[in-house]
């Protein structure tokens, strides 16, 4: 009756665990598979190899070469969201920056390494998720284990004697588990029942929704794009190739799968904070416009804003910057007009959105006319320097350098719109002076007259198809889910036997496992349950050997005397608990085996211990 | 028996788990591979506003190319046109901005091709984008296009070539076959010799 | 948007400075009771020592059912179960040390714990008097955090100095959850002292005026996304606080076995157990992972808002993913063989390491769309 059963350690080449079930068991061989004799094949070797990649090991090995692989990430600047910092790195590292490149460690996240980690640590959990989401599939009505032989083994066990005869008992038990949504299994003279199978399926959700996350990110990659297109106010553009200022295309994407939306920018409209310490920060944006889905669909209309994008046709619209764009006519030698449209200023200063841009003229007579200069929505005189005092347009000014020569366009190569390329260029001799709006430069020589008429505002525009997002979104929501379910919901089993007692009736004893780690809460579920058990199997009060104290009437969490748990979230100090439990040895052989229940053969699988019945 | 089924039922579920695991593996491999999947690589921007497109001629076939699009529109000058006009007729269909220096770099030779084609029934069409009218006038003074140039400043005829054979840069030029049925698309600047071989093959294709 | 409440915001750094100071006082009054608290009563003479700690650990919360039923030749004081309440934190060698059972200690943390959370630890008088401090402190922190936002009429964590405050709120009030399940009374030391230091750090380094937000946050996203994050935070501190605790009462444990009374072991024998410490720290990262990882779904949505991707790789966004990654490598290690224990804890000191680079350098040291830090 007080034997010490310390559990036999362990056969289990890979010890499993109580804790969350994130253990690949893998497929689960009775003792140790001996070594195949002779040279491993190839078979073997992929065996492995398999077998390696989907350790938890590796699996941690490669959790850590990620994190530690996205480090450089972060602290070198990246091709893709700074390009400029990676030309400036370049240059004051011009003996470093080489090697990095190699590695590409000025582009981490798209280099070829860091694609090898995440696609091992997602095949890993791939190999170890798929096979256990089968077994899940299949066990989904696999009956509880049988109950072991001795129960008194268990860490939370309680006795109770029933006037019921024991096949009474155990129906009546049967009938009160099953109400409790435990899955019960009879036997012959036993019963056994389970619940909590939801953990592993929270567990297994969690980590297939991360494969389907990265699936979805591939798919946004494969079939996604990004484009930017400056639009000034009055101007309209469609969505093609040919329209975008910048294309990002995902791998397959085709200049034929862009949605073919047009969109105008009616006006734009922004408000600056007018006074205090944030003068001139901006305070709204409001960009109106009109687009159509489709060719020839019905114009609707939208006030884009900062945090508002435009949804249209499954692509989104997002207003990223603005500024102004002056209007310039250019007449040239011979009194043509060459030139007449807005020009894009790009701002430089972010709080009065003083802007500098160029004008180029590359069909003008006798020679291609360049010019160079700032535009200032309110301009001031500060020390004989012009500056802009405010971003808002209360006294425009556009101040240029001229020049004439060969601009460098007709020779095929590209060049920015934004920048002159002086190197053919001569620069002209024109008073500087500041250009109010319809103000003019006379070119001299005869080259021509450029006059300001005017200002106009221009938006910047990130347009972003991304066929991923919604399942990314999806996928990231169910692995939270299952993240929760896996960590709320616990894995307990219960067991009874019922033994026909001397004068009629029967002793009946109750034990309860918890598959994992969450002792406290499973004592208290245990004490409850043995509590109405023992109302419903009418069990008596104390007598002789090893019942409880009273039943029924002891108050909530009090804990029937013939109940100990090692583990019990039971209060100390219960004044009723002198009566004795038949099972001293409980407490010690404490929660060793609880802790470690998988691991123990002789509880977790009692098919094998109770074969010999 | 049967816990042996079960067993092979569980055995080739196994084996189809890590089939699929792999080939899940595999597609990922190549999505990230080549640069689209987490790591998005994006070039830089150095401010040339327009997209090149990757160069490149494309043969369809003046008789079995796509058909080509109603093209309607208003020219430089103000006068509406519909690309109807040149029915029957090889046509030459250029998308240009006197801004973007590929085009002007081909310009003297869409120029002499329109000159020398012309006359042999052949007829030249431009597309001119995100250019005002004076602008545009200027160049193909310059350069000495005689033909005439649609003004396109919504990307309206862009978008109607989108079923089709789309302008995927800037410049385009699509070779247009008698039957209406687009011969060949080149991306990016055109060579003389390149493009006059193109327009007598589709003069000599049967309409 | 109405300008900044000057009056409130005084008040509201009144505020802090008295926080401040009712946390610096309950530091002391726990060193106190760790100097002059009760003290857990003297080992039974004559046992080995590591058989004496795993009785400790034997189900002294059973009630005084089991150990009136313990062996006979068991020592049987304390049985009596009305004096079990009062001295849970004394010695009570059940039937295991009489048999020696030495393994039995091996993984007995489980029963550690409950014997704790049964109200294990006595509140003796400076304990109670820190915690008191420790929640007047809490509530003019609270009242802090709140008239500040009041002043700024917006949310209030906009910037580095905020959100530390934040944080160290949403730590305390972790760590008050912790006593009243658990009565870990002895890691209030250790953790408020940390607190007391950043909230110092605060009040003079991170300081920052009352202002608006940047225009870029102007976003219901702030209400959830960094409410999440602060929260996550906040129960990290904790969990990273009792890892430390663990480590060095298990390197202790280890190296003394024989003699765990010596010195150090006196000041350590008044925390839990290494084995319960541990798994508090386990259950307080089991709490913060699922908020960790829905802050950073929360911040993707926002991001796509607001920049037009969810994910772009930004250095605050590599960061949290690295963290989140070193903490799921935590919860894994705590699972595998050969892992648990000493190896688990130092991953989670490197993701909690990860996080406070991401809180403190990514905003000081790099620069990219997360730079709110509002320090120049």
């Amino acid at each position: 009756m007080t034997e010490v059963r310390v559990p036999p350690a362990t056969g289990h080449p890979r010890e499993a665990t109580s804790e969350p079930d994130l253990q690949a068991p893998g497929p689960v061989p009775r003792g140790r598979r001996p070594a195949p004799a002779g040279p491993f094949g190839i078979l073997q070797w992929a065996r492995w190899g398999w077998r390696q990649l989907t350790s938890m090991r590796t699996a941690l090995i490669l959790l850590f070469l990620l994190a530690l692989g996205s480090v450089p990430g972060s602290v070198l600047p990246q091709q893709g969201i700074d390009p400029q910092a990676v030309q400036q790195y370049y240059a004051a590292h011009p003996a470093l920056a080489p090697w990095l490149a190699r590695f590409s460690l000025f582009n981490v996240f798209g280099a070829p390494w860091f694609a090898a980690i995440y696609l091992l640590l997602f095949l890993s959990l791939a190999g170890c998720v798929v096979p256990r989401t089968f077994r899940l599939a299949f066990a989904a009505r696999q009956q509880p284990p049988r109950a072991p032989r001795n129960l008194s083994r268990l860490p939370l066990v309680s006795t109770m004697a029933s006037p019921l005869a024991a096949d009474a008992a155990l129906a009546a038990s049967s009938a009160l588990l099953a109400g409790k949504r435990f899955r019960v299994r009879a036997g012959d003279g036993w019963i056994s029942a389970e619940k909590g199978y939801l953990r592993e399926a929270g567990n297994l959700l969690f980590h297939l929704a991360l494969l389907a996350l990265l699936a979805a990110v591939s798919l946004g990659g494969l079939f996604g794009y990004k484009a930017n297109r400056l639009l000034v106010a009055g101007q309209s553009f469609g969505n093609t190739v040919t329209a975008l200022d910048q294309f990002r295309p995902g791998r397959l994407v085709s200049a034929s799968d862009l949605q073919p939306f047009s969109i105008a920018l009616d006006s734009f409209s922004a408000r600056y904070v007018p006074s205090g310490p944030d003068m001139g920060q901006p305070a709204a944006f409001n960009a109106y416009l009109s687009y159509q889905a489709q060719p020839g669909a019905a114009t609707q209309r939208y006030d884009l804003q900062v945090n508002h994008p435009l949804n249209v046709d499954n692509v989104k619209v997002y207003l990223i910057g603005h500024g102004y764009a002056p209007v310039f006519r250019v007449a040239d030698g011979t009194g043509r007009v060459v030139f007449n449209g807005p020009v894009p200023f790009i701002p430089v200063a972010v709080n009065s959105l003083m802007s500098e841009g160029v004008v180029k003229v590359p069909d003008a007579r006798p020679r291609q006319l360049g010019f160079a200069g700032v535009f200032m929505p309110t301009t001031v005189d500060v020390g004989g320097k012009l500056q802009s005092a405010f971003p808002a347009p209360y006294r425009p000014a556009v101040s240029l350098v001229s020049f004439a020569g060969n601009l460098g366009m007709n020779s095929g190569v590209p060049q920015s719109v934004y920048q002159l390329d002086t190197a053919g260029l001569h620069r002209l001799a024109v008073p500087p002076r500041p250009l109010s709006p319809g103000q003019s430069i006379r070119l001299p020589n005869g080259m021509g007259t450029l006059t300001f008429t005017g200002y106009r505002q221009w938006i910047s525009l990130a347009i972003t198809y991304d066929p991923g997002q919604l399942p990314a979104l999806i996928a990231a929501i169910a692995a939270l889910a299952g993240l929760l379910v896996s960590f709320l919901v616990r894995r307990r089993r219960v067991f009874l036997r019922a033994v026909p007692a001397a004068g009629g009736g029967s002793t009946v004893e109750f034990a309860g496992l918890a598959r994992t780690e969450s002792s406290e809460t499973f004592g208290a579920e245990f004490a409850e349950l043995s509590a109405e058990l023992s109302a419903a199997l009418g069990a008596a009060a104390d007598d002789g050997a090893g019942e409880r104290g009273p039943h029924g009437a002891a108050p909530p969490g009090a804990t029937p005397a013939g109940q100990r748990g090692p583990r019990g979230d039971v209060p100390v100090g219960t004044p009723s608990g002198t009566s004795p439990t038949a099972h001293a040895d409980a407490s010690a052989v404490p929660a060793t085996a609880p802790v470690v229940p998988s691991a123990n053969p002789a509880i977790d699988v009692p098919s094998e211990t109770d074969e010999r019945e | 028996m049967r816990l042996r089924a079960r067993r092979a039922t569980r055995a080739a579920a196994r084996s189809a788990a890590r089939a699929g695991a792999l080939a899940l593996g595999a597609s990922l491999a190549l999505a990230a591979c080549e640069g689209g999947a987490i790591g998005q690589s994006t070039a830089a921007s150095n401010g040339q506003s327009f997209v090149s497109g990757s160069a490149g001629t494309t043969v369809y076939g003046a008789t079995s190319g796509p058909a080509a699009p109603r093209v309607t529109g208003t020219l430089l000058s103000g006068e509406k046109f519909g690309l109807t006009q040149y029915g029957g007729h090889v046509v030459v269909l250029n998308f240009w901005g006197s801004w973007c220096t590929p085009c002007r770099a081909e310009a003297p030779s869409l120029a002499q091709l329109a000159r020398h084609f012309t006359p042999r029934g052949v007829r030249f069409l431009g597309v001119d984008i995100r250019d005002s009218p004076a602008t545009a006038e200027a160049f193909q003074s310059r350069f000495g296009i005689s033909y005439p140039s649609l003004n396109d400043p919504g990307d309206e005829i862009a978008l109607d070539f989108r079923d089709t054979v789309p302008p995927a840069g800037i410049p385009t030029t699509l070779v247009i076959g008698r039957s209406g049925r687009i011969a060949a698309r080149i991306i990016g600047e055109v060579s003389y010799p390149g493009l006059r071989g193109l327009i007598s093959q589709a003069l000599a294709a049967s309409a | 948007m109405p300008p900044v409440n000057l009056g409130l915001a005084q008040l509201s750094d009144h505020f802090l400075l008295a926080t401040v100071f009712f946390y610096a006082l309950a530091v002391l009054a726990f060193a106190g009771d760790f100097a002059y608290g009760r003290r857990p009563a003297p080992p039974v003479a004559g046992k080995q020592a590591d058989a004496e700690m795993a009785a400790e650990r034997a189900p002294v919360a059973v009630g005084a059912g089991a150990a009136a039923q313990a062996a006979p030749d068991a020592p049987a004081h304390l049985a009596a179960s009305g004096e079990a309440a009062k001295t849970a934190e004394t010695v009570v060698p059940g039937p295991a040390a009489a048999r020696g059972g030495g393994g039995a200690g091996a993984e007995t943390g489980v029963v550690a714990a409950s014997r704790w959370r049964a109200g294990g630890a006595p509140a003796g008088p400076w304990v109670r008097a820190a915690i008191a401090l420790t929640v007047i402190g809490l509530v003019t922190q609270i009242l802090g955090i709140a008239t500040r936002g009041m002043a700024e009429h917006r949310v209030p964590w906009g910037n580095m100095y905020e959100f530390v405050m934040a944080i160290t709120c949403a730590a305390v009030i972790a760590f008050l959850l912790l006593l009243i399940r658990f009565r870990v009374y002895s890691i209030g030391l250790f953790l408020m002292a940390p607190i007391v230091l950043a909230l110092g750090l605060c009040a003079t380094v991170l300081y920052t005026a009352a202002g608006p937000l940047v225009p870029a946050l102007h976003s219901y996203w702030i209400w959830i996304h960094v409410t999440a994050m602060t929260v996550a935070i906040g129960s990290y501190i904790v969990a990273a606080v009792l890892t430390v605790l663990y480590l060095i009462a298990d390197r202790h444990a280890r190296r003394n076995a024989a003699d765990s009374q010596a010195g150090f072991g006196a000041l350590l024998h008044r925390l839990p157990p290494a084995d319960a410490l541990d798994r508090l720290s386990y259950r307080t990262v089991i709490f913060a992972f699922p908020i960790w990882t829905f802050a950073v779904i929360a911040g993707a949505i926002w991001a796509d808002q607001a920049w037009g991707r969810y994910w772009g790789w930004d250095p605050k966004e590599t960061w949290a993913f690295i963290t989140w990654v070193v903490y799921a490598g935590y919860l894994h290690a705590r699972a595998t063989a050969g892992w648990r224990g000493r190896k688990a804890a130092y991953i989670q000191l490197v993701g909690f390491a990860s996080l406070l680079f991401n809180l403190v350098g990514v905003n000081l040291w790099i620069t990219g769309l997360h730079s709110y830090a509002g320090i120049n």
